[in-house]
This record gives structure tokens, sequence and C-alpha cells, in this order.
């Protein structure tokens, strides 16, 4: 859903459908450009997209730089505004995905304030690569978290454009808390399995078969980075709500904060 | 047409002098014609009239021949007929007792006299059947007024009674009446058609109340019903003598008058006006209807409906379980008619499974009722599931311009479909109007997108499903209904439903078919065709309206047999309805019933069989309708063959029961799961939890006490008492003191797995011995050593409390107590707190203790009920879909109507609220069968046993009433309780067991009271088990 403060994000690059996408890899003068290069690189694979990186100049450009030649891209160079002219380079014709550092350094573990800005309107999907990801290339498994929401379904079917492929298993993990937990439970050896499949039926996005499903229950944001671990998962897609201010969106900013692998956000819909 | 009459009724209720004639001496042959043809065409009349047979049956002349019934109901009330080939047969009379007939004719008498008294001279005119009429115009200008002359009729009766100073008909009326009490008739039916008072003890309400239980008998209810009549207005200040046709239980019938009506009409009624011409252009309108194909429609009462609008992409799927339509052999999903992504749909049929062990699951049946393509975006879609007659009828609507190969064009559609209960196996769609046409071949591949074969028999489809060994063959054929000018209902010549082959035969009304489809399984093996489209040939001869007619009364019949509401609480009246219409749709009374989890309605639990059928689904029905109670039994006797290997497997005696069971009776348990948390949990009940072996037992007690059945008790009944009680007889371990115990075992509580002596199991196993014991022709070295192990058996009973330990160590427990821990209940106790701690901790999955005191309450201590209810409730997190109901009826017992109310409330609910979001694999059969348990045994307080049924209601007083219908050894109950008074109605001889006595009773009504106990030592009614609870007694 959209409105004129939100223009949805996908609408503008599906627009331009004819041009070869783009994945665009905002590279900073740090540990992270190597892991964001890499990301961006996986995922175009994916999409049949070229890779162009992006540098809005701060203290210096050689690691950057150097990075992308050595890569192979091609490399492009700001001046102004971090946030602003990576906005403005994600909105130009043809690009379908911003990839760009979680935060700057490995012991760090909140995002950094470029990612949460973005993330908040962001004019594409963006990838949020932490510093010491691992990245797979290319990328296998890929876990979306889901929740029980028809509106959200709509929104993450972009994501499934996004990561879906056919070398790729696409597994949707749900997260049930004590609020959210069906109140009755009989025979778990059926009862699982019906719940999975009405979930399923319910809440994936179309396009997505067939689902592999994890359910858990307890905090989301502590099961999730779980699962990426127990399930070996390669990228992690979720849906970023539209504001990241302090006391919301706990499970994005916990998990980009935290994740090992590169993490996919999908702008969801204004709530109704 | 006006639009209160301008549908399809299924049946019509009219008034004879003045509506259906315009006299007793008019030329009806006419209308005798007319009332054939209606009949042949499946609609129901019915004549209400005060004069008796041999005035109205002569006139009429009809001899209908069906399927449309032709009540007469007579005599203002005291008579009823039906009106067939032969005549009309007297069905039953209200027959006065000297003492009334005296009364009346002194009530008569007093009543000239006081009229004389006051200058007014009024003859008695008849002395018909339980009346006595009084004519206030006795003039030769006035003798025999026609219908037409009314109002001046009545303008002579006021002017004459006012120079009597009388105030008019009312006063008149008030006289009467008065007189009547006087002379003993203190509800007497005193009425006015203006010229006549009349005082008799039944009146035309009468009427109509048996012709509307008639009307339900054979599957129709009161929206469905047009009642006419030419007096529905007041008539100097008394209501219309037909608007006594307007009770209370005829809520949401469609009401006219074709009469002058000089007062008008009441509200609610349409006045149409016309006399005998317009009521005979209503039945030929209704004729016409049915000839052209126009489809039934669905009865708006919404105590009876569930009505769905559009597709919700979130509760689709829950949506098509709750529309079900089963005939206790094949369930078909309530999906809409044209496709749309959230819509599944799914074919079942009992018992044929496909696949080995833990994955065996019913295999799916190739659908039967779609049309081609997609519901269309912005399509306006509406659903109307009628509970009471099992039909389903959709409406599409959409607009979209031209159509052509590309696009749908103009969508109106109206259909009805059912699944008949009368001839299980058969589906029927009828539909009418413009739409996308039926799929090639009329049948679709099953929900799940298996591999099909497909063929053509002449007009024949055929689709066949194979499984692993199972196979399931569908075939359907679908045909236009022709417009006849008079088309014959029998007419078999094509061997299609409403077709003929005739050339003569107006062109065919191509927008109206009817498609059959007739479903062969075998769960054994792949039906051959050639069986398949022979049985679809079979049903296909029937005419349209026969089917329909043939599937409304096996509805109306087990709704007669079977059927609950309660009085004051809309909302959970139409969750126990919708429960108990998917218990009698789901088993069958034939054979074999293999009832799954949930039953036909959805893939659910693989139709695996649990303990659910035994304990929860099948009283109800060994209550209502014993056949299908029988056919569930007769499943598990099938599979006593494997049960007793499964014994000897684990070298023990008799037979034990799997706890998951399918088609061959090996348990189908599988050994370990995902559950929600993620984890791969092990699956330890199908090892441990043995209980299901008592309650096979316990099922065919229950069976047994409610029918009587006593060839079942010495055959196969005993068997299974036998078999079940030497396994228990070889599992119990005796201490060194001599003590019982069983150990490793998994009681119904789940949450604690395995322990030793649960003592649900250990009573229920202990009963088990003992009922087995008690058998004739038992050796008695056997019955003895039961007898003996029954006594030793522990059961963590303590006197000193009242409270019986769950199982050996539950008191040591970490004392949690969940409903202090957790928001709300239910709650999954175990996901929320994890199931470690859940098991270290005294919480409870569901009922467990409590469980002994519904199912076997003379095996529990006098007076533990409460002290048990009162300790595990609050420990109980009702986990499981099976707890809320039992406790609903523990709480009624035990006098806390508010929390049963409460427990009750959920269990109804279940389903319709899709509390467990899983109502989309299936509704919840146990569940249902649990509210039906809460209504009788705990809130009507119906138990059988010894012979003799047991009443002991404890109605809310909230509630305006509990109606509820059962079938004690094969007699109709019908009791109606409120929280201090109750009705019980018995059409024959029953012993019955009211405050501690015994006695026989029936047929006919007993009137019971409450009271208070004030001296439980002194009074003999004073229940053993809470001797200060109310009592009910029969009134004189």
């Amino acid at each position: 859903m959209s409105d004129a403060a939100h223009p949805d994000p996908g609408l503008a690059t599906r627009a331009d459908s004819t041009a070869t996408p783009v994945v665009l890899a905002a590279l900073d003068n740090s540990a992270a450009a190597g892991p964001v290069l890499r990301t961006a690189s996986a995922l175009a694979g994916g999409l049949g997209a070229e890779v162009r990186a992006v540098h809005v100049r701060g203290d210096g450009d050689r690691t950057a730089r150097s990075i992308a030649e050595a890569a192979g891209v091609s490399f492009e160079e700001r001046r102004g505004g971090v946030v602003a002219q990576l906005r403005a380079a994600a909105a130009e014709p043809g690009v379908r995905l911003l990839v760009l550092g979680a935060r700057s350094r490995p012991t760090s573990t909140r995002a950094g304030h470029v990612a949460l800005a973005l993330a908040e309107d962001p004019p594409v999907p963006l990838a949020l690569v932490p510093p010491d990801a691992r990245v797979a290339s290319p990328i296998r498994r890929v876990l979306v978290a889901l929740e029980a929401s028809v509106a959200r379904r709509e929104a993450l079917a972009e994501a499934v454009e996004v990561v879906d492929g056919s070398d790729r298993e696409v597994v949707v993990l749900h997260v049930d808390d004590e609020a959210t937990l069906p109140a009755v439970s009989d025979q778990p050896q059926h009862e699982t399995a019906a719940y999975a499949t009405e979930f399923v039926a319910r809440y994936c996005p179309p396009g997505l078969s067939p689902v592999r499903l994890e359910l858990r229950v307890g905090d989301p944001t502590r099961e999730l980075l779980e699962a990426v671990d127990e399930l070996t998962v390669d990228l992690v897609a979720l849906g970023c709500p539209r504001s990241l201010a302090p006391g919301r969106a706990a499970v994005v900013r916990g998990v980009i904060g935290a994740s090992p692998v590169p993490v996919l956000l999908v702008p969801l819909p204004l709530r109704p | 047409m006006v639009d209160a009459v301008a549908r399809r009724f299924e049946a019509v209720v009219f008034d004879w002098d003045g509506t259906a004639v315009p006299d007793r001496r008019a030329d009806a042959s006419a209308l005798g014609a007319l009332v054939e043809e209606c009949s042949a065409l499946g609609l129901h009349l019915a004549v209400v009239s005060g004069t008796h047979v041999g005035n109205v049956a002569p006139q009429l002349g009809a001899r209908p021949s069906g399927p449309g019934e032709v009540w007469l109901a007579l005599n203002r009330g005291s008579e009823l007929f039906c009106l067939g080939r032969d005549g009309p047969k007297l069905l039953a009379r209200r027959e006065a007792t000297p003492d009334e007939d005296a009364a009346l004719s002194a009530a008569a008498e007093r009543t000239v006299a006081v009229l004389a008294a006051r200058g007014l001279h009024a003859e008695i005119v008849s002395s018909r059947l339980n009346r006595r009429k009084i004519d206030l115009i006795p003039e030769p200008e006035w003798a025999d007024p026609p219908k037409a002359m009314i109002d001046r009729l009545l303008a002579a009766v006021l002017d004459r009674l006012g120079r009597a100073g009388i105030g008019g008909l009312e006063e008149a009326v008030a006289l009467a009446r008065a007189e009547a009490a006087a002379a003993g008739l203190t509800q007497a039916r005193v009425t006015s058609d203006a010229k006549h008072v009349e005082i008799g003890l039944t009146d035309k309400s009468d009427s109509a109340r048996a012709l509307l239980d008639r009307l339900a008998a054979v599957g129709v209810g009161p929206g469905l019903v047009l009642v006419v009549g030419d007096e529905m207005g007041p008539l100097g200040g008394l209501p219309g003598s037909d608007a006594l046709l307007l009770v209370p239980e005829a809520d949401g019938a469609t009401a006219v008058s074709v009469g002058i009506e000089p007062g008008g009409v009441p509200g609610g009624v349409c006045h149409l006006g016309g006399g005998p011409d317009r009521f005979r252009a209503l039945l030929a309108d209704q004729c016409d209807r049915r000839r052209r194909g126009e489809p039934p429609g669905a009865d708006p009462d919404p105590r009876w409906s569930l009505r769905v609008a559009g597709v919700d992409l979130e509760t689709e799927r829950a949506t098509e379980a709750r529309l079900t339509l089963a005939d206790g052999r094949v369930g078909t999903t309530g999906a809409p008619l044209l496709g749309h992504p959230a819509a599944t749909g799914w074919v079942l049929v009992a018992g044929v499974y496909h696949g080995e062990g833990p994955d065996t699951e019913l295999l799916p049946g190739p659908l039967w009722s779609r049309l081609s393509g997609p519901l269309p975006p912005g399509a306006e879609l509406r659903r109307h599931l009628d509970l009471r007659s099992g039909i389903l009828t959709e409406q599409v609507r959409h607009d979209a311009g031209p159509g052509g190969p590309a696009g749908p064009g103009r969508i109106d559609l109206r259909s009805a479909r059912w699944s008949s209960l009368a001839d299980p196996g058969t589906g029927v769609l009828w539909r009418t109007g413009p739409g996308p046409p039926a799929p090639p071949g009329l049948l679709l591949p099953p929900a799940d997108g298996r591999a099909v074969t497909t063929g053509r028999v002449g007009e024949v489809c055929w689709m066949r499903v194979e499984g692993r060994p199972a196979g399931i063959v569908a075939a359907a054929t679908e045909q236009p209904l022709v417009t006849l000018e008079s088309e014959s209902p029998t007419d078999s010549s094509s061997g299609f439903t409403g077709a003929s082959d005739d050339d003569r035969a107006l062109p065919p009304n191509a927008s109206a078919r009817v498609r059959i489809a007739r479903f062969v399984a075998d769960p054994e093996s792949v039906p051959d065709v050639a069986e398949a489209v022979e049985a679809l040939h079979g049903v296909a001869v029937t005419h349209r309206e026969r089917l329909l007619d043939a599937h409304r009364r096996a509805w109306g019949a087990r709704w007669a047999a079977g059927g609950a509401r309660i009085d004051g609480d809309d909302d959970l009246d139409l969750g126990v309805r919708l429960g108990l219409f998917h218990l009698i749709a789901s088993v069958t009374d034939r054979g074999e019933a293999a009832v799954g989890a949930r039953g036909l309605t959805g893939p659910g639990y693989k139709g695996h069989v649990f303990w659910d059928a035994d304990t929860y689904v099948l009283p109800y029905l060994a209550a209502t309708h014993p056949p299908a109670a029988r056919a569930m039994l007769e499943y598990r006797i099938r599979r006593l063959p494997a049960a007793r290997a499964e014994a000897a497997r684990r070298g023990l005696a008799g037979a034990r029961f799997p706890w998951e069971s399918a088609r061959t009776g090996v348990d189908v348990t599988p050994p370990f799961t995902r559950d929600r948390t993620g984890r791969v949990i092990p699956i330890r009940t199908g090892a441990m939890e043995e209980h299901i072996t008592a309650q096979v037992a316990w099922a065919a007690d229950c069976y047994l006490a409610w029918t009587g059945d006593e060839a079942f008790a010495a055959g196969p009944g005993r068997d299974l008492f036998i078999e079940t009680a030497r396994y228990w007889a070889s599992r119990i371990r005796l201490d060194p003191q001599g003590g019982g115990h069983l150990y490793g075992v998994i009681g119904p509580d789940e949450y604690h797995e395995p322990v030793d002596d649960n003592a649900f199991t250990n009573l229920m196993a202990r009963w088990n011995l003992r009922r087995a014991a008690a058998l004739d022709g038992v050796a008695a070295a056997e019955r003895d050593r039961w007898l003996e192990l029954a006594d030793a058996l522990v059961d963590g009973y303590d006197p000193a409390t009242g409270i019986y330990e769950q199982f050996a160590g539950f008191f040591r427990l970490e004392p949690l107590v969940v409903e202090e821990l957790v928001p709300r209940r239910p709650v999954a106790a175990d996901l929320v707190l994890g199931p470690g701690r859940v098991a270290q901790a005294q919480v409870v999955k569901q009922a467990d203790v409590v469980l002994a005191h519904h199912l076997i309450p003379e095996e529990t201590a006098p007076g533990s009920l409460r002290p048990n209810l009162e300790f595990y409730e609050p420990r109980t997190a009702h986990g499981s879909s099976l707890s809320p109901g039992i406790h609903a009826a523990l709480f009624a017992r035990a006098g806390e109507a508010g929390r049963a109310v409460d427990a009750l409330r959920i269990a109804a609910r279940l389903d319709l609220d899709d509390l467990t979001m899983t109502t989309a694999a299936g509704i919840h059969l146990a569940t249902a069968g649990s509210v039906w348990q809460a209504l009788a045994f705990g809130f009507a307080g119906l138990r059988p046993g010894n012979g003799a049924l047991r009443l002991d209601p404890r109605v809310p007083s909230d509630w305006r009433g509990l109606e509820l219908r059962v079938r004690f050894r094969g007699v109709a109950v019908r009791l109606e309780a409120c929280a201090d008074a109750a009705t019980v109605h018995l059409d024959g001889p029953v012993t019955l067991e009211v405050g501690g006595t015994r006695r026989r009773a029936g047929p006919g009504t007993l009137r019971l009271r409450r009271r208070e106990v004030l001296d439980p030592a002194r009074d003999p009614a004073a229940g053993a088990g809470d001797p200060a609870a109310p009592v009910w007694e029969v009134t004189p």
C-alpha cells in the first residue's frame, strides 16, 4: 500500500522494466565494503542484474575504489549527505536493490545510522550486510520472516521476487509469542501440520511454492537469529515498518544489529 | 407477483373457506387439480379450517401422490389428516374427556344465558369436536353470509350487541371466556368470526403448531413456508381467525392475506387481496417455478444459517470447512463454484485411506460441484448453508459486459447443492441463470492435484482416483431442465432427471441444469467404473424434486430425533447447532463408520480415528440415531483381531486398541514430530496412552444404555467388554501389598508422560473390569479375578480431601496454578511455559481426573466432584479442544451455571471463531460432541442407566429455555426445561427417574418442577452426591 508521502519504492523501479536491472552496492571506506560488494554480486546473479558500486566521499575512497576495481564493477563517487546521495542513487531508473553495510565495525551491535535512516523510507528494498558477514555465493538458502498478516504478505511478495530462484531454497519462518499462539493445540503430530498448512495458505506470498515453513515460539528476534544459525541461512528477508525510532521495530533493529548474514529489508505498507 | 411471494416456497399453509374457496359449496375441482400438481412437484400443502373432513375433502376432491405432502388440519385445531391417493387418513385427534365435553356444553349454555340476561338472543348452533359454536345473530337474513359481506355482517353484529349493552365482539368473547373458566375450562380457546363465538379446547394455533412440526420433520423450516388466509386482520377489535396461524414458532414464515380485510392487516402480513382466485394464482406460480427449474432457496432463519459473502483471503478455507456438505459417506467442503486462489475444496470418503503406517491419510476424491473458470474480480458471491436441510445455496453475480471466449460476460447464477443424507454417496448440483459452463468432463481432480484417470460412457463422465490400496470412482451427469406444459415428475423415459425425449416438448430452458454425481469407493481396492456408472443411473432416473424431498426428509428426521436449542443465547445456540450438523453429517449409519478427528469436513489429522470418536462423538449418536453409533462400534469390532494381535505382541492378553487407527486397526501414531517451536519431539501416545482401550468398552456400554440392543449386548458387544477386560487384567501389576498398578501410561493430560497410576486410566480400567464381570456366562474364576483386580487397583483417592491424585507423584510437582499465571485460558501451556516446565508442574492439559466424574460418575467417590473440580480446574490449561465442553458439563452438575456457560461458549464457538487456526483442516468433531454432552449430561441432567432415563436439569436462569431431543430405548423424548420447570414429551412408554424416584411414563407429557431441599437428612429425594442440590419432582 502506498500514499503520496510514501510512494511504493517498488513501483518506481518496476515501471522501468526495459532497462537492465541494477543492484547498487553502497561502499563506504570500511571493512564492510567487501562483504557489501560480495552480497550485491550474489543477489544480482539471481536477478540477472548488473552491479554498480557507489561511494559517497567522506574521509577517503581508496578502500572502496580498490574493492570495486578488484571486483570489476563500475564505481561512482558522489559528494554530499550520505543518506540523501544514496537515496538519490537508488531512485535512479533500473535500480532494484540497494546493498549497504549494516554497521561499520564487527564489534558494534547496533545498526549504523545510515542503514537506519535509509530503512525508514527506502527507495528500493535494502540489503544490510554486517561487516563480518558470511556471504554465500551463490545464495542458496533464504529465510523469510513472516507475520500472520495478509497485508504483509503482499509486501513480502516483493522480497520473493528478489530472492527467489530455481537454485535457491526459501524457508519461511514464523514466530509466535504468547499473544499470537492459538489457544488450543491438540495432538502435535497433526496439529503442527494443520497449522502450518493454513499459515502458508493465509500468509505466504504467492509465488513461493513449495514452501518450507519453520515455526518457533518465543521472542521473535532471538528465535530468528537462532534459526539463522540452526538452518545455515545465507540471507534473511523481513518486512520493515516505516518507523525505526527507538522503541519501535524492535525485531528489525535487533536483527540488523546481530545477524551474521545479510538482511534484506522490504518496506511494509502503512497500517490502515 | 409481489416481492414477498415472488420466490419458491417449500410449503403453503392456507385457510379454506374464503381463502382457497369462496364458500363450502363452490366448485373446487380446478383447485383440486392444482393441489395434485403441487404435490407432484414437491410442494407441501396444508389446509387449515374450522370445519370437518367431511366438508373439505370431498369439495377439494384431490388425490395427491407426493412427494409433497398434503395435510388437512381441521376441526379448529383438533384433527390432522394427511391426504393421499386413497383419500384422507387421520394422523392425530385431540379427544375431549367426558368432563371436558360436559364443561364445553356448560360453558356454551352459560354464555347464552348471560347474553340473554343482557338482552341478546343467541343460540348454540353446533356441538362439534372439542368446541361449541354460539350464533350471535341467529336471523334468517344472516343465515349463511358469504365472505364478501363480512363488513356488513360485522356492522350488523356490532349493532345487535350494542343494543344489548354489550361493548362489541371483544366483550362478547370476554364473557364467553369467563363462563368457560367458571365451567372449569381455564385454558379455553375462545374465538369469533363476527357471526359466532366459539368456545373450544383447540384453535387454529394448534393446527399451526402441529403443521410446523410436521414440516420440520420433512426438513422445511418456517422461513420456507407461505401462510395464506383471508382473515388476518382484526375483526371487531379481535384478531382475525387466520392470525392465529401466526404462532411464535412460525417466526420467519411469509404471511399474506387474499381477503378483503376491512380492518387492515397486522404488521408483517402482506395484503394481496383477490380472494380464492388470487390464492390459486399463488399456487400456480409455485408450480411454474418448479417446472422452470428454479432451485430451492435457503431458509433465512438465522438460527439455522451460516451465511458468507465473498471470499476472504485469510479465512476462506475455514469457511469451506464450516460449509461442508456430507452424508456420512462422502463430504464436500464448501468451496465456491468458480475457482479462487484462496479456495481449495476437498471431497473425502469415510474410511477410504491411502498409504501405510503413520502416513496413512484419507484419499481425496474428485471435485463434483465446480464450474469452469475463475470467480471474476469484483463478482458478488453469497453462500448460505441451511443447517436444517443440509443444502448449500450459492449466488454469483457479475456483469463485465459482453462475454465470449475471452471473458466471463454476465453471470447471474443461483444454485443449490447437497450431499444426499437419504442416499449417501450422491451429490446434486442444481443451478440456473447465465454463467460459466460445467468443466469438460464435469469432474475435476482432487484438491491435492494427484493423477486421475477419466472417461465417458454415453452422457456419463467418470473420474477414478487410485490409492494404495483404496480407490474412488465418481460418475456424473448433467442435464438441462426441459420446460414442459405438463412436466411429469415421474417421467423416466430418458433415464435422466427432469428431462424427456418427447419431441413435442417446448425448447429446453438451457439456463437451468441439474448435475448428479455418484461416488463409489472401496478401502481395499479400486472400484470398477461400471459400478459407479450403474449407481449413477439408478439415481438419475429420479426426479430432482424427489431427490430434494428425500434429502430434506432425512435431515428433518435427524433433527426431530436429535435437535437441541438454547433459547436466550443466539450465539451459543448457533454454535451448538453447527456442531450437531457436522456430527450428523460425518457419521454413516450403515456398515462401519471410521470417524476421524475432523470427520468429512477436512483432511486434518489424516482421518485417523482417536478416542475422540468413542468418547466424544458416539454418545450423541447413541442417544439420537443409534444405527450411526452402532456403525462406529462396528469399526472397532472389525478391528478386534488387530487389537488382540497388538496385545499379544506385547505379551498381554485380550485386546489393546490403538491410539491412532485407520484402515487396518494397526496403530498409525507417528513416533516423532516437530512441534510448534520447531523441536523434534517423540510421540509416545501410541505406545502409552492406553485408556483408549477402556474408552472403546465405554462406548459400547453407552450405546447399550441408550438403546438396550440385546443382540449387540449378547454378541459383539460382549466380545468388546471381555477382551478389553482381559487386557487390563493382564496389564495390571500387583505390588507386594496387593495394590494394583498400571505403570508407564499417559492419561488424557498429555503434558505428563509417562506416569504411573494415572487416576483416570485406573478408574476406567476398574470400570471396564467390573462391567465385564457383570456379564452373564463369564467363567467364575475369570470373573472373580477381574473383580479382585478392580478392587486392588489404586486410584489415588484421599478420603480426607476428597481429591484423586492425578498420578503417582502429582502432588509433589511444582504447585503452579495456571489460571493465575496466564492472562487467558485456554492456553497451550506447553508452548508458553515450555514442555519441560509443565512436565515438572501441576499444569494439566485437559480434563483428566474430572473426566472420570463425567464418564463414570458411579465409579468415583460420592461427593468428590466438587473438590476435584475446585482443585484441578484452576490447574487446567484447556490446551486441548476436548476440555472446555467436559468442564461445562461438570460445572453444570456442580451448580456453577456461570462457569458452565463460559466453558460451553468456548467449546461451541471453537470452530465458528477458529480458535485453533486449524478449522481449515476440518471441524473439531469431538468438541462438537462434548458440547452436546455438556447440554445433555450437564445442563439437562439426562443420564441413562439401569434401564431408566434420569432427569435432573440444571438450566441457567438467564436462559429462557433448553430444548433437547433424544431417543431412549426407541422412544422419542423431548425435554423442554428452564431453571425451575420442565416438560417431558414422550411418544412411547419409558422408565424415568426423577428426584430419585423411578416411574413408568408415556406416551404423553410429564411436567416437572424444581424445589429446594430444606432438610437433606429427611428428604428422600436429596442426592447422595450433593444433598443440598435442588431436586425435581413430577407435578400432578
